[in-house]
């Protein structure tokens, strides 16, 4: 009998999987290095800062709520 | 000179703000600010562990603790909201466990 075993990806693997690769690769289109000039500058307008830091805001709340919903163990390491 | 102190300035609060924000969890776990609404279903939280040398050395009290903080993080029931709600409308999957 032989055994199949068939995984299922994880709801939302394949967005993921795109978002990652395209930040992942973004720099290899980046010709003119607009973008790495971009980041790179010393001084960012008040508007810019608070649009970072808006950003910054959705992010957090959205990774910390993740790993409050999945039951974050941090003694996982406690165990060597 | 003037512009650029107050552009220092801004950051300064910025970064405070960022700061600040992380530290409401925790704010909330100690003093209850907030009124939350609890989570709705069948469920138990952790007790508190409990504290001794031995349990200390054996790895009991780690991981009564670890289970204690997971169920007692502060918006612990708004950040589960969150979380599904966002799961939901992202990836158009509920997370609530099967019957």
């Amino acid at each position: 009998m032989a055994l199949v075993y068939k995984r299922e990806l994880v709801p939302g693997f394949k967005l993921i999987a795109a978002v990652a690769a395209f930040f992942a690769f973004i720099m290899l289109f980046d010709r003119k290095n607009r973008l790495g000039k971009f980041f790179k500058r010393q001084v960012f307008s008040p508007r810019e800062h608070v649009a970072f830091g808006a950003v910054s805001v959705v992010f957090f709340v959205l990774a910390t709520s993740a790993v409050v919903a999945s039951g974050f163990n941090p003694f996982i390491y406690f165990r060597f | 000179m003037q512009r650029r102190s107050t552009y220092h300035r801004f950051k300064l609060l910025w970064a405070t703000a960022l700061l600040v924000l992380l530290f409401i969890p925790m704010v909330q776990q100690f003093t209850g600010l907030v009124e939350e609404r609890p989570l709705r279903g069948a469920y138990t939280l952790a007790d508190a562990p409990a504290s001794s040398v031995a349990n200390w050395f054996n790895g009991d009290f780690q991981q009564a603790a670890a289970l204690w903080l997971n169920d007692h993080v502060g918006l612990r029931s708004t950040l589960v909201r969150v979380f599904n709600q966002y799961h939901y409308s992202a990836f158009n999957n509920a997370r609530a466990q099967p019957l």
